[in-house]
């Protein structure tokens, strides 16, 4: 799970995801900032190229390179930098991979590098214990990545890329925006780096090394079969930051929100590959693109210019930031549930939202238009919590998964591409997480 | 120094005296002569792979450029009240039929359909077909300003993958891309792969048998830019001065996407298959769609070297690292206009002289002759201008135009 | 809601040993206010649910044709709207379509879609069960999401009935999301779209200075007529892989890592058959007829085009372009093209991408187009095939009449 505090008094505790118990108890809190998980506070970073071994969602173990910070293991996807406008940042890298590496940080334009030797897209880092010397000044907010600039057909799908965020000036973490103008406030925010690899090359190159990938086809006709959000491969996306099983895939990717909150998604093509991201629930707002609000100029008090999607084309080497909202709003009938057991109250503020459960008032009171079939004509979905209505759970014949203790309403989100939705031959897996609407009050952990 | 706009126009007016073939007295007509003729490419790795290409010739075909794809590149004097009518002279020399399409410009289409096994009609090229060994007219009525891709019509997906691609560039204004684009400098990124397989089964006459039955079965292994592999020690695209709009044309020719991303800098997307976007935003990177072209505006803060890859990976040659979709604009100050490799092409056609880099035009200084390319084509406006000599100048300015990727500011902007 | 029928599935299994055992207990069941006799027909309009509206699907398996002369076999989705509940079985059975029926509503409906599992009567080892996810609709509850992890999944033999309220106009689509890799790839998927309220506005309403007239349709309530358009064709952007078809079809495990299509298609068919105007022939299997939808585009000069794209492929982005037709993209994702603050973002192009789950509403508009056939087609010119055969793939033909 993501490090996400919510402004709402907690209530409910327990969050159970993808099969992952954990149990927390969190005192009422204030509100804190809603973050990513990453490396912040810093502007200057001591990383070093080398190999490692992930794991794979259906539990293979490939050789990737990725970064460590410091003298820690290498991690995939490399560190997320959590950078504040205006920072000057210098990250220096030493190389322990068998061939030079680099790094390149698009969207950046003040970038130069000292050090090592000149390569194709920037200087770089000799095999072996060559070094190389990055700055840039992060002038701009928003959302970016860096990946290596040597070889990256080869480099990226072995594993060296990474997000890059820039907080605005001014921000706040109690009132956080992701890039200052009010359309970007959220209370949630969560990572999508969405990336690929061929186990084949993966493969090769462990066992006979990179120059072997000459004599076969794999760079020209990639046939990548594990995808991957925030390094992991579905179920282990929804598993939490850091769990001890994924020691160098340490970043989550399960988004939980209230009816109501403004959950930002920052959006990131950090493979070779296009993936249609569709999120289950709703539209999304699309308002920024590599770093940049989408408006009619810079003197636009909002991104005038954003649209609205439910499935995004993730493009390989871009960013894109969306907000996505979700109400119930017009659904016909009242997601709270109706007659005893189910009472509440909803008062409408000037939209029909009621103030504190984000109900959408007319309908309020109108009962669920069907019968749902009974138990024994149903499979049961392992994220069902047996009711329809929010934060209502009813008992299950045995053998139902039973992860949604809170009553939530799960969606799934997705690469739209089904093929991108298995590790290898087992379906599921993927690029693939849920979001958990949960109930107002519900605690998100 | 540049040419003034009076030397410019004077240019065009000299090209025109070649043309032969004219619309009426009231539309202005663009003629363009391309010879459809195989020639076998030399690419960086040693492979020889047969192709298709277009050369561009005079009006009668007597003397072609060099045979290459991508083919010529077609610029359009821009600057003549619409509509201009654009006609493409298809000389056939291939064994098979072939034409002249433009995926992104109107006009109505013969297409040439045949009846399979089943009793269905089919299409097999989606305009009017030239025989093998004959000669075609496709003629666009009104011509939209922009930059956009020209291929073979005719079995497009054996035959754009041979080699039949091309681009052509109409300018609203001079120096103005679109209305209200204008631009200083220019660079043309002309996007193609190649499945040397493929190559070798429709040169053998296997394609469409058990040892290539179709398309089906592509593989490109070549990635092209400007109809050449990136090699290492290329020099880059000198794309003009710190603080110049710099309009990138992009053009995918190949069947496969790319996303070419630069480094260093942002990219304002102007147009998309020749139409203006109204809200070019900002972006370091952009999608590429197969067949798709956009324009792209670059203006670089400070003199250096800025890369523009394809982040979708086709960065290989032969399957070996560091080639393929890579390619450099070169920024700086008192820039010399570089010359990008040549496309693929074969042996010069037999009896066609070889075309001198030297000056176009009596008395300008551009060092390689780069602005030549902004008057190719036979332009005439109605009948007054047929006839007349220039025939030579054409014929050099066609061999140069097919070596040009990148063109120099526009003079008429300074003198 | 109390004159709901729940029929047992009285099925005289026929003395056919593809068909799977029924299931004693299970049955079918269609909700829809109004209807009197379980077979998804209102009726007696529900004065409670005047804007109600029924579908009944059945879910299973069934035969498609690919345009060279093959035939694979698919899963796929019937309409069984008005059939006898005790028939639905027998109707449903080896019948799924493909694309999967259209579904077309009106901004303001209810939709009660039964979803019935008539079993794969091929697979009688497969007891999968099936949902309808409604793709892209707004505010989702989950349990009328279709996503069988967060939901339920109706199984062989019973009924599941989805409620929508349907208040966001635009392109949409549905599929079944139960092994979505597999159940999608191998054809669960159909076009579905929302018609404005604007349609309905009174004989000379004021839009901004455009005068609506009865029987007008556009694409959004665009406020200002610029969504109009007078006929409409949905492309719905597909592709099979004739190996996978052929695994699930023979019992073997579904080879997801092998996956790669070989049969692009539109409409669940390949040129030339995408341009057939009529239903095409029987499985030569089953005897049943299974793809209804033509993509032959046909439309007066003068007249505004939309076409409603939606890309329902597993396994690649396809670029989909015209021969020379401007395509002006008024929306996006069931979304008109406009920000938050109204600025309209329409653009002009002659080409679209798309991935899987992707929508796009373009208008030609053929003013001034000279008469004659046009294509739209992949410009991932490889795709032109029906696998091993060229001149085929996904593309069609617009006829400018
Ligand atoms: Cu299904
Ligand atoms: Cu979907």
């Amino acid at each position: 799970m993501n490090e996400q505090i919510t402004r709402l008094p907690a209530v409910v505790i327990a969050v159970v995801a993808a099969g992952l118990l954990s149990v927390t108890l969190v005192a009422d809190v204030p509100a804190a900032e809603a973050r990513i998980n990453g490396l912040s506070g810093a502007t200057t970073f001591n990383f070093t190229a080398k190999a490692d071994h992930l794991s794979t969602g259906e539990g293979s173990v490939l050789l990737f390179w990725g970064i460590a910070n410091g003298n820690g293991r290498a991690q995939y996807t490399a560190p997320t930098l959590i950078l504040n406008q205006g920072d000057s940042v210098t990250i220096a890298l030493t190389n322990e991979l068998p061939v030079a590496t680099s790094l390149v940080f698009p969207g950046q334009t003040h970038v130069s590098a000292s050090g090592g030797t000149a390569g194709l897209l920037t200087r770089e880092a000799a095999a072996n214990g060559g070094t190389v010397t990055y700055t840039f000044l992060a002038d701009h907010p928003g959302t970016y990545l860096y990946h290596s600039g040597t070889n990256p057909e080869i480099q990226v799908d072995m594993g060296l890329v990474g997000a890059i965020i820039v907080r605005p000036t001014g921000f706040d973490p109690l009132n956080p925006t992701a890039y200052g103008p009010p359309d970007t406030a959220y209370d949630n925010e969560v990572l999508y780096l969405m990336t690929e690899m061929d186990p084949r090359l993966h493969a090769l190159v462990e066992s006979q090394g990179v120059a072997a990938l000459e004599s076969t086809d794999y760079l020209s006709n990639p046939e990548p079969n594990y995808w991957f959000l925030n390094g992991r491969n579905a179920p282990d996306t929804m598993a939490g930051d850091g769990v001890a099983y994924l020691p160098v895939q340490p970043y989550s990717c399960m988004p939980m929100m209230h009816p109501g909150d403004k959950l930002l998604m920052r959006n990131i093509g950090g493979g070779k590959d296009l993936h249609p991201f569709h999120t289950h629930g709703n539209h999304f707002r699309l308002f920024a693109k590599d770093g940049r609000l989408l408006r009619t100029s810079d003197a636009a008090p909002i991104s005038d210019l954003a649209t609205y999607e439910y499935t995004h084309k993730a493009i390989p080497g871009e960013t894109f930031d969306f907000i996505f909202e979700w109400t119930g709003e017009q659904l016909g009938w009242d997601i709270y549930g109706t007659g005893p057991g189910f009472h509440h109250t909803c008062t409408p503020d000037a939209s029909g939202f009621d103030l504190v459960t984000k109900e959408y008032c007319p309908d309020h009171g109108k009962p669920i238009p069907v019968q749902l079939p009974p138990d024994f004509e149903v499979a049961i979905g392992s994220h069902w919590g047996g009711s329809p209505y929010l934060g209502h759970t009813a008992q299950m014949p045995p053998g139902a998964a039973g992860l949604n203790p809170m009553g939530g309403f799960t969606y799934m989100w997705h690469s739209h591409q089904e093929r991108d939705m298995v590790n290898n031959d087992v379906f599921p897996g993927g690029m693939m997480t849920m979001l958990m609407v949960v109930a107002p009050g519900t605690h998100i952990h | 120094m540049r040419y003034p706009i009076t030397l410019r126009v004077a240019g065009s007016l000299l090209l025109a005296g070649s043309a032969l073939a004219l619309t009426t007295s009231a539309a202005h007509a663009a003629d363009f002569y391309l010879v459809a003729r195989g020639f076998d490419a030399t690419l960086p790795d040693g492979a020889v792979v047969p192709m298709w290409g277009f050369a561009e010739c005079d009006a009668t075909f007597t003397s072609c450029g060099p045979t290459t794809s991508p083919g010529p590149t077609l610029r359009v004097p821009p600057g003549e009240p619409s509509p201009v009518v654009l006609n493409l002279h298809v000389r056939n020399e291939l064994a098979v039929p072939t034409s002249a399409y433009i995926p992104d410009q109107l006009a109505a289409l013969s297409p040439v359909k045949f009846t399979d096994a089943m009793g269905r009609a089919r299409v097999r090229s989606l305009t009017a077909e030239t025989p093998a060994g004959g000669d075609g007219l496709y003629t666009w009525p009104d011509l939209r300003p922009g930059t956009y891709l020209y291929h073979s019509g005719t079995h497009p997906q054996v035959q754009v993958q041979m080699g039949l691609l091309g681009v052509l560039v109409y300018d609203a204004a001079p120096g103005v891309a679109y209305p209200g684009v204008p631009y200083d400098a220019e660079a043309l990124l002309v996007y193609s792969e190649i499945d040397p397989a493929l190559h070798a089964a429709v040169a053998d006459g296997t394609y469409g048998t058990p040892a290539y039955p179709s398309t089906f079965d592509y593989k490109p292994t070549y990635f092209l830019v400007n109809g050449a592999p990136y090699t290492p020690g290329t020099p880059p695209l000198s794309v003009g001065e710190p603080g110049d709009r710099v309009l990138l044309r992009l053009v995918n020719a190949a069947l496969g996407h790319r996303a070419p991303q630069l480094l260093g800098g942002y990219l304002s997307l102007v147009a998309e298959e020749g139409h203006p976007l109204a809200f070019p935003g900002e972006r370091y990177g952009t999608f590429l769609g197969a067949g798709t072209t956009q324009d792209a505006i670059f203006v670089a803060g400070a003199e250096g070297v800025y890369p523009i890859y394809d982040r979708m990976g086709s960065l290989t040659t032969n399957n070996v690292s560091g080639g393929g979709s890579y390619a450099f604009l070169s920024v700086a100050h008192n820039a010399l206009v570089n010359v990008t490799p040549a496309p693929l092409s074969g042996s010069p056609a037999a009896g066609r002289p070889s075309a001198p880099q030297q000056d176009l035009t009596p008395g300008t200084p551009d060092p390689a002759g780069l602005d030549a390319p902004a008057d190719r084509g036979a332009f005439g406006c109605g009948a007054a201008e047929t006839g007349g000599a220039g025939g030579l100048a054409l014929m050099i300015a066609l061999a140069l135009g097919a070596l040009v990727g990148v063109r120099r500011r526009g003079g008429w902007r300074r003198s | 809601m109390n004159r709901m029928l729940r029929t047992a599935a009285l099925m005289l299994v026929p003395a056919l040993a593809l068909l799977p055992s029924a299931s004693a207990s299970a049955s079918v069941f269609v909700q829809c206010p109004g209807d009197t006799d379980g077979d998804a027909i209102i009726d007696h309009p529900d004065p409670d649910h005047p804007h109600a509206k029924c579908m009944h699907l059945a879910a299973g398996d069934g035969y498609a044709w690919m345009a060279d002369g093959s035939e694979l076999y698919v899963f796929g989705f019937h309409d069984v709207t008005g059939v006898p509940p005790e028939h639905v079985m027998m109707a449903g059975m080896l019948a799924g379509q493909v694309p999967a029926p259209t579904i077309t509503l009106d901004e303001g409906d209810e939709l009660y879609l039964t979803v019935t599992n008539v079993g794969m009567v091929v697979r009688s080892d497969l007891n999968d069960p099936h949902t309808v996810h409604f793709h892209g609709f707004p505010n989702a509850a989950s349990v009328f999401d279709g996503v069988p992890d967060a939901s339920l999944a109706v199984n062989m033999m019973s009924s599941y009935t989805y409620y929508y309220h349907v208040v966001v106009p635009g392109t949409f689509m549905y599929h079944c999301h139960v092994e979505a890799t597999e159940h999608m790839q191998m054809g669960m998927l159909g076009n579905l779209y929302v018609r404005p309220r604007q349609n309905r506005l009174p004989d000379g309403t004021d839009l901004n200075g455009f005068t609506h007239h009865t029987g007008n349709k556009y694409v959004f309530n665009d406020g200002d007529g610029s969504t109009r358009y007078d006929v409409e064709f949905p492309i719905q952007l597909g592709s099979f892989d004739a190996y996978f078809h052929v695994m699930d079809e023979t019992f073997q495990p579904p080879p997801f890592a092998a996956l790669h299509d070989d049969y692009a298609l539109i409409n669940g068919r390949g040129y030339p058959d995408t341009v057939n105007p009529n239903p095409l022939p029987p499985s030569a299997t089953t005897g049943r007829v299974s793809q209804q939808t033509s993509s032959l585009i046909t439309v007066d000069q003068g007249q505004r085009l939309l076409l409603r794209i939606s890309n329902l492929n597993v396994t690649r982005f396809y670029t989909v372009r015209t021969s020379g037709l401007p395509l002006l993209v008024v929306g996006i994702d069931a979304k008109p093209l406009r920000g938050p603050t109204g600025v309209t973002e329409y653009y002009t192009t002659h080409s679209l991408t798309t991935g899987g789950g992707q929508a796009i509403d373009a208008i030609i508009d053929t003013t001034g187009v000279p008469k004659g056939t046009y294509f739209l087609y992949t410009s991932n010119l490889n795709y032109l095939s029906n696998s091993q055969e060229d001149f085929g793939g996904m593309m069609t033909e617009i006829i400018v009449q």
